[in-house]
Parts: C-alpha cells; sequence; structure tokens
C-alpha cells in the first residue's frame, strides 16, 4: 500500500510553514510602530474624589488595536506600596476584548483606603515628603490565547506634602473676649492639593509659658486650596489677667490632624499686653 | 479502451503534477503582483489594472494547472498524457503572452509608475523558451514509455533500431531524448531565474527614489544584461538539450558540454563586461571589482569544462565497448592493497566535479561576496563601513589560501572510489582542512577584534567550537561512507565476497540489525540535526546574549541577570540534549524505510524533538525584568500554549513515518531486504553486499 509520504512530508513542512508565518506576521502586525496605541488622559481628565475614607482614582483609557486579530482578556492591575513596604492597594480592573482595528475603551479604577493606610505614611504623604511604589501591570492573551503576556512597570512615585506652607503669624496674636471666656487669636494660613480640598483637618492647640499651660482649643476647619483663619486658644480667668497685665514667654503648640496622620509644630513668641488689648 | 479513459489514470498523481504548476502560475504571480504593488507603493487596489491582472492570473493559472493535473493523471506513454501535457504548455504560452502583452500588465506598469523598468518582452521570451523546453520534454517522456504503455493494451511493438556505428556519435538517434530534454528544462529554468532577477533588480530601482542620471545608466546597464540572458538562452537551451542527449564517453556530448560551457563563459563576459557594469556601478559610488568576479566565474567554467573532458577521458572506453566497437586492452586494475591509493581505481570526472563544487562554495562565492561587500562598504561613508571593508580585504588573502588547500583535497578525495582507503584518509584531512579554513576566517583574522570594537562583547572561540560540530559530521560522513562502500570496494578489487542473502526467518526484532542500515544516511540525518537543534540555536542564544549585554550598556539599563540566566539554562538543556537527539536521528537515518527499526527512532526522535522544544523555551515560559533609571519592568510571557501546537507539529513527523512505513513495508521485504528506490552502490551493486 502507497501511502504518497512525500505528499504527508509536503503537508507536514506546509502546515508548519503556515503556521509559524501566520504567528509571525501576527506578531508583525501587532508590534510594528503605530498598531497598538494607548492614549493615556491628561492628569485633568482623572477623576479623583475621597469619599469617606476611600480615595478614588477613576479614568478611561483609549486603546487602539491595530492588529489582525483581536486581542482577548486585557486586564489592568495596580499595586501601590508604601515605603516600608506595606501593601496599600492591589486591585485589578475588568477583562476586556481588544476587536481587531477598532478604538476601545478601557476604565481604570483604583480604590485606596486611607484609614486603613499605616498612620507613619498617612502622615509622611500628607505633611512630609513621601513616596509610594506605583505598579501597573497589563496582561493580555493574543493569537487564539495562545500567547499571554504580562507586562509589569514598577516606579517609587514621590507624593506630598498635600498640606504644607503651614503659617502661624504670633506677632499678630490678640487677646479677646470669646463668648463668656477670653481667648488668643493667632491668624494662620496654609495650602492644601487639590486632592484633600473639601476635607476636613482637625487644628489642635495648647499655649503655655514657662511654669504652666494657660490654656487650649480644638477647631475643625474645611481645607481649600489656601485655608485661613484665626487659632483661637481658650484661657482660663487667670490666665487671661496675667496676659493681660504682663508680659510673657509663650509657647504655641500646634497640632494638625487628618485622618490618622498628625503634624505638631510649636512656635515661641514674645507676648506683650500692648500688643493684644482686650 | 481509449488512452483518454479516465479509468487509466490516479487521481494522486495528477494533484502531485498539478502543485507546482498551481504554484508557479498562480500563487507566484499573485505574491509578485502583491509584492510589486508594495514596494513601489500602490494604493488603489480597488480599482484600475491590478484587479484585472490578479484575476486573469488566477483564473488562466488555474486552467493550466488544470491541464496539468490530467498530464500526471494520465500514466506514462500515453497519447492523453502527451496530450495534456503538450496542452498544458500551449496553454502556458498563452497566458504568459497575454499577460505580459495584454493591456492590464502595461496600465498597470503605467499606474504603478514603473513603465519600462518590466521588460515584458524579454521576459515573454524567457518563459516561453522554458515552456517549449517543457513541452519537448514532454514528447521525449511520450518516446520513451509509449512502447511499454502499448504492450500493455496489446499495440504492436516498433522495430528495433540498428546498432550504433561509430560515425554515428552525433546521430539524433544514439541518445535518450528524455535526458536532453530534462537538461535542457533545468538549463532553462535557471535562466529564466537570471532574467528574472534582474529584472526583478529593476523594479526596486523605483522605489528607491530620484531618477538621477547614474542611476538610469546603472537601470540600461541591467536591461542590457537581462538581455543578453535572453538572447543566449536559446543557444544554451539547444546545447543543453544536446548534451543531455549524448551518451557519457561519446564525442558528442564532449563537443556539446565543452560548448555550453564557452557559451555560457561568453554570456558571462558579455553581461559583466561588455555591458559597462563597472562604470555604472562607479557612477553610482560603488568601486567594484567586477573583473575580479568575471575571472572568478570564469573559473567556475573552466573547471566544469575540464569535467567533461574527464568525463570523456573516464567513459570512452566503457562507451565503445558497450557499442560493441573495437577498444584497445585496458590496463588491469591494480589489485589488493594497492587499489587503495592506486589513481587507476579514481575517477578523474569525480574529481573534476568535487574541485568544482569546492571552488564555488569555498573560493567563488566567499570571494564574490568580499568583492561586492568591500565595494559597497567602500561607497557608505562611515568608520563602521570602513572598518569592514579593511577587514574583508584582509580575510581575502586567507580565503584563497586555505580555499585553494581545500579544492585541492576535495579533488583527491572525490578522485578515489568510495570505500577505498584513499577517499576515507584524504577525507578526513579535506575535513581537518575545512576546519582550518573556518579558523582562518573566523578566529586567524582582526574579526573578534573588530566585533569587540564595535562595542558588542562577543567572543568567536566558542562559536567556532560549536561549528567544528559540522567538520566532525565532515569526517563521520567520510567513516560512513566508507563502511557503506567498504565490501562493495573489496568485491570491485576482488578482496572480497559479496554478502549472501538472507536466509531463514526475518522477524520484527530482525529490523534492527545493523546490516540493513547505512551509516551515510545516519551521518546526514544527525548532522541536520545537529544544525538545527544544537549548533545554530547555540549561536543565536550566544550572539542575541552578547547583543543584550551590549545595550543594555549602552542604554545603561541595569542588570539583566534574569535574561541572561534564561539564556545560559537555554545552552545548557540545548547541550544535554544534543547527545541523545543525535543518536535517535542518526539511527532514524541509519535503518531503511520500512523497516521496524526507522519506525520506531523515527517515533522516539519526534518525542524527544517535542521534549526539546518544550524543555528549551522552559514550557513557554520566559519571565524578564530590567531597570532602567528608576523604573523596573518586568515581561512574563507565557505561550505554553504555542508550545503545545509546535510540540504537536512535531509530532506530525511521527506520524510521517507510520505513513512511510506502511508504503515501503512491503517492496522492502519483498526486495530482499534491500531499499525500494534506495541509492545502489557504485556499479549497480546492492547496497548491502
Amino acid at each position: 500500500m502507497r501511502l504518497a509520504p512525500g505528499l504527508v512530508k509536503v503537508g507536514i513542512l506546509l502546515l508548519s510553514l503556515a503556521f509559524t508565518l501566520m504567528l509571525s506576521l501576527s506578531i508583525a502586525s501587532l508590534v510594528l510602530p503605530g498598531n497598538l496605541r494607548v492614549e493615556v488622559p491628561e492628569e485633568a481628565d482623572w477623576n479623583v474624589q475621597i469619599v469617606g475614607d476611600l480615595l478614588i482614582l477613576e479614568t478611561d483609557l483609549r486603546i487602539y488595536n491595530g492588529a489582525d486579530q483581536d486581542i482577548t482578556g486585557f486586564q489592568i492591575r495596580i499595586r501601590v506600596n508604601d515605603s516600608l513596604g506595606n501593601v496599600i492597594a492591589d486591585q485589578s480592573g475588568d477583562r476586556y476584548d481588544l476587536p481587531s482595528g477598532t478604538w476601545t475603551d478601557v476604565a481604570v479604577h483604583l480604590d485606596l483606603d486611607l484609614g486603613q493606610m499605616p498612620a507613619e505614611t498617612l502622615g509622611q504623604l500628607t505633611f512630609g515628603n513621601g513616596s509610594l511604589g506605583v505598579g501597573v501591570q497589563a496582561g493580555a492573551s493574543y493569537f487564539f490565547r495562545l500567547i499571554h503576556v504580562d507586562v509589569d512597570v514598577a516606579r517609587q512615585v514621590p507624593v506630598g506634602p498635600l498640606i504644607h506652607g503651614l503659617q502661624v503669624d504670633t506677632a499678630a496674636a490678640t487677646l479677646g473676649r470669646l463668648g463668656q471666656e477670653y481667648a488668643v487669636a493667632v491668624p494662620f494660613q496654609f495650602e492644601a492639593e487639590d486632592l484633600l480640598v473639601g476635607q476636613e483637618v482637625e487644628i489642635a492647640t495648647i499655649l503655655t509659658n514657662s511654669t504652666s499651660s494657660l490654656g487650649g482649643g480644638m477647631q475643625t476647619v474645611a481645607l481649600g486650596p489656601v485655608t485661613q483663619g484665626e487659632l483661637l486658644v481658650v484661657l482660663s480667668g487667670d490666665a487671661a489677667a496675667h496676659l493681660a497685665s504682663e508680659e510673657d514667654e509663650l509657647t504655641l503648640k500646634v497640632t494638625i490632624q487628618f485622618l490618622d496622620a498628625r503634624m505638631t509644630l510649636e512656635y515661641r513668641f514674645h507676648w506683650s499686653p500692648q500688643e493684644a488689648a482686650p | 479502451m481509449s488512452d483518454f479513459d479516465l479509468r487509466h489514470g490516479r487521481v494522486m498523481d495528477g494533484v502531485l503534477r498539478m502543485a507546482p504548476a498551481l504554484l508557479t502560475f498562480v500563487l507566484v504571480p499573485f505574491g509578485l503582483v502583491m509584492l510589486w504593488a508594495g514596494l513601489v507603493g500602490s494604493d488603489d487596489w480597488h480599482s484600475g489594472p491590478l484587479p484585472d491582472l490578479l484575476t486573469y492570473a488566477v483564473l488562466s493559472g488555474v486552467m493550466v494547472a488544470a491541464a496539468y493535473f490530467f498530464n500526471g493523471f494520465y500514466p506514462l506513454g500515453s497519447r492523453s498524457r502527451l496530450f495534456f501535457g503538450v496542452l498544458a504548455s500551449g496553454m502556458a504560452i498563452v497566458y504568459l503572452f497575454i499577460l505580459f502583452l495584454s493591456g492590464p500588465f502595461l496600465a498597470a506598469e503605467e499606474r504603478l509608475g514603473v513603465q519600462g523598468y518590466l521588460e515584458a518582452e524579454l521576459l515573454l521570451a524567457i518563459f516561453a523558451m522554458w515552456q517549449v523546453a517543457r513541452a519537448t520534454g514532454h514528447a521525449c517522456e511520450y518516446l520513451a514509455h509509449a512502447e511499454t504503455w502499448g504492450a500493455g493494451q496489446g499495440r504492436r511493438a516498433r522495430p528495433k533500431k540498428p546498432p550504433a556505428s561509430a560515425s554515428s556519435e552525433f546521430g539524433l538517434g544514439e541518445g535518450d531524448a528524455c535526458l536532453g530534454s530534462r537538461s535542457a528544462m533545468r538549463a532553462a529554468f535557471y535562466l529564466s531565474l537570471a532574467a528574472l532577477a534582474l529584472v526583478s533588480f529593476r523594479l526596486l530601482l523605483p522605489s528607491m527614489g530620484s531618477e538621477a542620471l547614474e542611476q538610469m545608466a546603472f537601470l540600461g546597464c541591467l536591461g542590457s544584461m537581462a538581455w543578453w540572458v535572453a538572447i543566449l538562452s536559446y543557444p544554451l537551451v539547444v546545447l543543453a538539450w544536446c548534451r543531455g542527449l549524448y551518451p557519457r564517453g561519446t564525442l558528442s556530448r564532449l563537443t556539446f558540454g565543452l560548448s555550453f560551457c564557452g557559451v555560457l563563459a561568453i554570456l558571462v563576459w558579455l553581461a559583466l563586461e561588455s555591458t559597462g557594469l563597472a562604470q555604472a556601478l562607479a557612477g553610482l559610488g560603488v568601486d567594484a571589482q567586477v573583473g575580479s568576479i568575471t575571472l572568478l566565474l570564469m573559473l567556475v567554467l573552466a573547471l566544469s569544462g575540464l569535467r567533461y573532458l574527464a568525463e570523456f577521458h573516464d567513459r570512452r572506453r566503457g562507451w565503445r565497448s558497450g557499442q560493441g566497437l573495437k577498444v584497445s586492452p585496458a590496463p588491469p586494475l591494480p589489485l589488493g592493497r594497492r587499489a587503495e591509493i592506486s589513481p587507476r581505481t579514481g575517477s578523474l570526472e569525480r574529481g573534476v566535479r568535487g574541485a568544482a563544487r569546492a571552488l564555488a562554495l569555498f573560493l567563488a562565492l566567499p570571494l564574490i561576496v568580499v568583492v561586492l561587500g568591500t565595494a559597497l562598504l567602500g561607497a557608505m561613508d562611515s568608520p563602521l563601513a570602513a572598518g569592514l571593508e579593511e577587514l574583508l580585504g584582509k580575510e581575502g588573502g586567507s580565503l584563497v589560501v586555505w580555499g585553494l588547500a581545500v579544492m585541492a583535497l576535495s579533488f583527491v578525495t572525490a578522485f578515489y572510489p568510495r570505500g577505498s582507503l584513499g577517499r576515507l584518509l584524504f577525507g578526513l584531512a579535506r575535513a581537518l582542512f575545512v576546519g582550518l579554513y573556518l579558523w582562518a576566517i573566523l578566529l586567524g583574522g582582526e574579526l573578534e577584534w573588530f566585533i569587540r570594537s564595535q562595542g558588542l562583547p562577543l567572543s568567536l572561540g566558542p562559536i567556532w567550537a560549536l561549528l567544528t560540530v559540522f567538520i566532525v559530521f565532515l569526517g563521520l560522513f567520510r567513516i560512513g561512507e566508507y563502511a557503506d562502500h567498504r565490501r562493495a570496494f573489496l568485491v570491485s578489487i576482488l578482496r572480497a565476497l559479496p554478502r549472501p542473502p538472507e536466509r531463514g526467518r526475518h522477524d520484527a526484532l530482525a529490523d534492527f540489525r545493523p546490516r540493513y542500515g547505512r551509516c551515510i544516511s545516519g551521518v546526514r540525518e544527525a548532522r541536520k540535526a545537529a544544525g538545527r537543534y544544537w549548533v545554530w540555536p547555540s549561536v543565536l542564544i550566544m550572539v542575541t546574549g552578547s547583543a543584550l549585554i551590549a545595550l543594555a550598556d549602552t542604554m545603561q539599563m541595569g542588570h539583566m541577570e534574569l535574561l541572561s540566566q534564561e539564556l545560559e539554562r537555554a545552552m545548557a538543556i540545548i547541550l544535554w540534549l544534543a547527545l541523545p537527539l543525535l543518536l535517535l536521528t542518526f539511527l532514524r537515518g541509519f535503518y531503511p524505510k520500512g523497516s521496524w527499526s526507522r519506525l520506531c527512532f523515527g517515533w522516539a526522535a519526534a518525542i524527544l524533538l517535542a521534549i526539546w522544544i518544550w524543555s528549551v523555551t522552559d514550557g513557554g515560559q520566559l519571565f524578564s525584568s530590567l531597570v532602567v533609571e528608576d523604573m523596573s519592568i518586568g515581561v512574563d510571557l507565557d505561550a505554553s500554549g504555542l508550545m503545545l501546537v509546535f510540540m504537536a507539529l512535531e509530532m506530525l513527523w511521527g506520524l510521517f513515518f507510520t505513513v512511510e512505513f506502511i508504503s515501503y513495508r512491503k517492496g522492502w521485504m519483498l526486495n530482499g531486504y534491500v531499499p525500494v528506490n534506495g541509492k545502489r552502490g557504485r556499479g549497480g551493486l546492492p547496497r548491502d553486499l
């Protein structure tokens, strides 16, 4: 029986050749410049909001698949770590199929639970110069799902300070009445990044002299791009009488708290009664 | 029963005949038109002449292919086969005529802005001549087999021709028309290819941009070369037909063989020297030594001419005695040990053929590359090109020295008969010199220093060591040849008796006996496998690794240890699998078609190759990471599915060996365990004697 082995040989060779050619052309069509395009929105197009303790970042990417085959199961995963190695967020987005020759909108969504963030990290980000390790992993399958590629790009992104430029004008401190009590009012000003605008911070103050505590205060301030106001230190009657009549060397301790992150600053100044008439 | 009765035919034979025609007349023109349009940048596919041209090529090509199907479908010697063969050639000529000289082609040329670049008349002339040669071939085939076919159909045989006389050496009836036609077709094919290459090269010029005077001069020069090929192809095809027609040892074959070489030499001279190619190239800034190329080609042709003289010398006596003519008694062949290296046992024809092949491979081709390379690099104004030009200039000298040594040894090796000690010893010496030739190119000059100076940390020593695998196989090939042909040679010098035919029971296990094997086939298969699965992948990995290191240094990409480790791991696996793979492929090639042994080793090799694919690629998994400034980039590739497909494709070869086993089993057994269509030993002796 002759089964034409030559024909079988040619058939196998043609099959191998056809498959290899198809694979090569398909990959070439994918990697050729301009065939795979990603439009990343400008920073302004990012939708950033804080709901409760959740910091939510959202945007839509536009991806063009100019290859001759569909890209399937495209998924973006974002990981955020702090400088101590704590995982702050690790979220995978939805899976998308990117049909050949079309643009596809891909939603990117990241929730950062600030409440779960270690206080130290949050403090660094809010008031100091911290950094976050941001890793973006994009994965997709190609060529009849026979090839799966994950590309992971990670870098340290410097973040913060979100609240900065705190200025407390102790020279303009005044003593006045606050209802039934007396209080020292000290003008202050600080700036906050857009991310925190609308959020509230608590400001605690304590005024002391060399011997004792004269008074303190606690107030909640809504953040704007530039927040300014007066720090009110409520005094006891003796303390108010003392400050009204005598000079003294005072220390004002100001603590600003945002969620669990807090920053304390001390200001020393010379108090003169004539400066602050009741 | 009529010759045209469909019951005579075999569909499979028809399909096999149709497939190349389909490729030639449908797929290749289709691909060429697409390529042409792509090269010259046509963006208009839905209107104009190109779709017409494609439609015409496909429809007419299918008709020609259909005629070829019936030509192959009907048996040899039948009138139907002749009819469809001539019809196919005729249709092909009409196809070419309309394709090249009809409106769509000319309109397409005009539309694409390349009118005049394609010499349509020239192409028609060349391809028509090729088809005429094919038609003659069909006629010759009919004449050769008509009697056998007629006898099978109960027709009366024609009277035998009278025996030849000494004066009829040039008589047309003396030769084998089929051989002549085959030789003519081969010549026509290569000449068509040369003309097509020249015309295609002309086509590339408009895509290069300017129409400077120098470029037009070069274009004209290429056109003249193509026309010389076309004009001289007619006498060349006729001479090739005559050369093939007459048997070896005749004055007629010698005359036509030498004439063929002479006309070919004239063609080379006319095409390269009289067309002003050197001046045209100089106008483009390429200072090519065309004279050296002409000289080299003339040398190859001279050696080819010498081959006919040697053939005449070797075969004259045999032909005359075969014709019953008077011959002077031949000096007795030396017997015993003297025969091993006696020049009387050798063949000048074989020696000259071996030397010509070595001249082309080890001298002419590399030197032409050197000449053209230095000319092209000289035209470029860059330090890299200047360095390469200088390097190539230095390599030329060592190429000549070592190439001449290899050529001389090739002559001596081929001169002695297979199975003789002389052939073995000189063959081994030749392998050694080929190794030295390779060493002189890679390590003897300044190639490695030059590569390193360009920032590529590539060491050529390990590459040379890998390439010596081929040299080892050259030596093994000679040893295998010696082992295979030794008994036949000893029989020819009366020092041994032919091996007695096999008697007794032959079961499946008996197929594994070494007596059925051929070392040459085994070594050949193992050499192919060594190249494909050991040497070239390793060289590729080495070069890739060096290139990656150089790239990382240049772009300051930091460490690439992961990728380097992957490459080293792949190298180690290739090395570990090389030995079993070579052993299995050797055994697969060693045993003949139709034997259980070949089937088993064929499957084992296919399975091992599938494992090779999976292991070397780590199951299609690749993880690599690199650091660029403050950013780390990791790529995790999972192509395991793809690797499974490639493994399945590799396993199909096991299926092939099964089909081959089924096809050849019966014939091999009936043939007394001698390969059915395998080559026999020299002198018509079966291989296993």
